[in-house]
């Protein structure tokens, strides 16, 4: 007790030598910062469906002359990777003003391959595919995003975000018929053990309780149309991310239908 | 101070290996997803035509798959696919079906069967349901039956497709008995009819002479009780449908109302107005001898037993406006569980048990809805200028119901049809009756 106090307690008589920083350890098992899944181009159309469009002018930019410009995206260039994929598009209309004159060069028809790259930064890594239209700006994309996809790297290395949990969850929802009339099936809980492939599609998927199955119809009513949930072609492939398939190669669902039931 | 500050550094050295070991913890862990939501989606399951080895096998083939998939489509849990949609017609019973192809159409339930004409002339059906999604058999029958009974055939079918999927009972080999009304609103003609649950092989039971109400059918024999006016006096009446034979069910004074049947079919429970006073009795139908329930000054009546036949709810106006009730079968206290606004009426308990129907009337507007027998999580089901009358299949899952509307060219008339709904709420939908109708009882399963 006297030691933890003695420990504890902040020396005031001097001050402490600086020898190392404060240890900050966050303990989080599920991120708390979202992570949300790459390459879902709607998801920034819906934040900045404005700003999209002086992003998109601002590429064509960069694609026809990547001599000319060089040292006037820079201002751009740089104002690009420092931001986070959030705050990106914010920064954008300031310098768009800036460059307006530029801006009325760029056509339609260039504008919906760059859009496909800009909308975010993670598509970065998706449009990959697309490597033969876009092999002059490759290099391009990769110097202006070099920072943040460095930082992409480092995200795909934590533990499952909450998003990519509720995409996987709003998925099987969908897919998921809740016998709501079954008698007492708000208290039920069903869980079923899944071992997952790594395309992501369902090798085996069984109910934690198997005898209760036989014994409790209700319950095998419930299991049941978990199972079918899992089983689903429509809910296959599952939402989940393809880099981190150790973390989620077998893992366990527990339907319980309390929030549908109000009761 | 050397060691002050070694003492730290140990502390601090200490602390953040408790942390990290914490934090390393976790991440070993089993992930786990809870799942609290989903959809409610009937069932999409491919009936396919039953097969038949000569053109009459191949009619009652048709046609028992056809009331089997009716059945099941009525009852608002499944969803049977369009014919048209079949990729591979070729099941068979004897092989397992390419499930791959019943997949591609959504299908996640296959029913497929056969029927035979024996040497003898009976029916011999056979049936499989398959689990599409994980590829497994679900249930499989044979049935025996004569060529008449072929409908029954389908309705088991139905009930045992049912009961496999939902864990509960089906009701589809079930009839409802009510009162069939014609003529003009004063002069109504009322008859007692029975009909399938689907309103196949209607039939009359009574000629209208007399006119008769609140049909009840006996949960264990295939009895009716009924109220029938002779002359002005009503009284019980007890019919086996079997036989036809009729009885009248007691000898009272005074008038009596509202009889229902005891969970084991051997007790009649109606209320008995006499002097003014309406109380509640029972009445052995094997001894005749005749309790009484309740003793108060007010009038209680609509009696209806609890499934496991220890308690009663009733309805009574002793609160000052009419409500539910609760009495032991033995008597005892009555104990209220009716709290909102208006009037409640025909409390009728559900066979499972865990809710009790009700007509609530409020503002002028009829509602159907029901609550658990403590008296809470009260919803409700149906509204309408008058619903009145719900009556419970026998699995407890659906509660049927009739529904007055003003009609005719200046909405003088009325015109009353019945309509089943599912306790959730859902899937509300008339049932067909040849005339207008009224007061519907459901019957159990037919043995």
């Amino acid at each position: 007790m006297f030691i933890i106090a003695f420990v504890g307690l902040p020396e005031f008589r001097r001050p402490p030598p600086i020898v190392d920083q404060p240890i900050t350890v966050e303990v989080v098992t599920i991120d708390q910062i979202t992570n949300p899944p790459r390459g879902k181009p709607e998801v920034s159309k819906k934040k900045k469906p404005e700003a999209k469009k002086p992003e998109t002018r601002k590429s064509p930019a960069l694609t026809p002359a990547p001599k000319e410009p060089e040292p006037k995206p820079e201002p751009k260039v740089a104002a690009l990777p420092t931001p986070t994929p959030k705050t990106a598009t914010k920064v954008k209309p300031k310098d768009d003003k800036a460059a307006d004159p530029k801006r009325t060069r760029a056509k339609a028809k260039p504008r919906p391959k760059p859009r496909r790259k800009r909308l975010d930064f993670a598509s970065v890594l998706r449009s990959v595919k697309n490597l033969d239209k876009k092999a002059k700006t490759a290099p391009r994309e990769r110097s202006a995003d070099a920072a943040l996809k460095g930082a992409r790297t480092t995200l795909a290395n934590r533990p499952l975000s909450m998003s990519e949990l509720d995409a996987v969850r709003r998925q099987i929802a969908r897919c998921w018929n809740v016998p709501v009339g079954a008698r007492d099936a708000e208290t039920m809980v069903v869980d079923i053990y899944v071992v997952m492939n790594p395309d992501r599609t369902v090798r085996e998927a069984r109910v934690a309780d198997a005898s209760r199955m036989q014994r409790d119809p209700f319950f095998r009513t419930m299991a049941e149309s978990a199972l079918r949930a899992v089983l689903n072609p429509r809910c296959s492939p599952l939402e989940l991310p393809e880099t981190k398939f150790e973390l989620w190669k077998t893992f366990t669902l527990g339907f319980n239908p309390k929030d549908m039931l109000g009761g | 101070m050397i060691e002050v500050s070694f003492m730290r550094n140990i502390a601090l050295g200490i602390l953040s290996l408790a942390l990290v070991s914490l934090a390393a913890g976790p991440a070993l862990a089993e992930l786990r997803i809870d799942i609290t939501r989903g959809v409610v989606e009937p069932l999409p399951v491919a009936i396919t035509d039953f097969e038949g080895a000569d053109d009459r096998a191949k009619k009652f083939a048709r046609d028992i798959a056809r009331v089997a998939s009716d059945d099941l489509e009525r009852s608002g849990l499944f969803k049977p696919i369009d014919r048209r949609a079949f990729i591979n017609t070729t099941v068979s019973l004897a092989t397992q079906p390419r499930f791959a192809d019943w997949r591609l159409i959504g299908a996640q339930g296959l029913v497929h069967g056969a029927v035979r004409i024996k040497a003898d002339g009976r029916l011999r059906t056979e049936f499989r349901l398959w689990d599409v999604l994980a590829e497994q058999q679900m249930v499989g029958k044979a049935y025996e039956a004569t060529p008449q009974n072929w409908r029954r055939v389908a309705h088991l079918i139905a009930d045992a497709i049912y009961k496999r999927v939902t864990g509960e009972s089906g009701y589809f080999d079930t009839r409802i008995v009510y009162v069939a009304e014609t003529g003009p609103a004063v002069r109504r003609i009322k008859r007692l009819a029975i009909m399938d649950q689907d309103g196949a092989n209607h039939r009359f039971l009574t000629d209208g002479a007399s006119l008769v109400l609140t049909p009840r059918f006996s949960p264990s024999n295939q009895e009716i009780t009924y109220l029938s006016y002779v002359g002005d006096t009503p009284r019980i009446y007890l019919y086996n449908i079997d036989s036809g034979r009729r009885e009248i069910v007691g000898d009272f004074p005074g008038m009596t109302f509202a009889p229902r049947f005891s969970p084991d079919g051997n007790k009649v429970i109606m209320s008995l107005s006499t002097g003014g006073n309406s109380e509640i009795y029972s009445m052995d139908l094997r001894t005749r001898v005749v309790r009484r329930l309740t003793n108060h000054p007010a009038i209680d009546t609509s009696p209806s037993f609890s499934p496991d036949g220890k308690q009663v709810v009733f309805n009574s106006d002793r609160g000052g406006t009419q409500q539910i009730y609760l009495i032991p079968t033995t008597g005892g206290n009555a104990k209220r569980i009716s709290f909102g606004k208006g009037r409640y009426a025909t409390p009728v308990w559900s066979p499972r048990g865990d809710l009790i129907a009700f007509t609530r009337i409020d503002g002028g507007r009829f509602f159907i809805g029901v609550m658990r027998p403590d008296g809470s999580g009260e919803r409700l089901l149906a509204e309408g200028f008058l619903v009145e009358g719900p009556t419970w299949a026998p699995n407890g899952r659906v509660l049927m119901f009739f529904r007055q509307r003003p009609s005719g060219p200046r909405r003088r008339q009325t015109s009353s049809r019945l309509f089943s709904i599912d306790l959730t709420g859902h899937n509300e939908r008339e049932v067909a009756t040849p005339l207008d109708a009224s007061d519907p009882a459901w019957s159990p399963l037919i043995p």
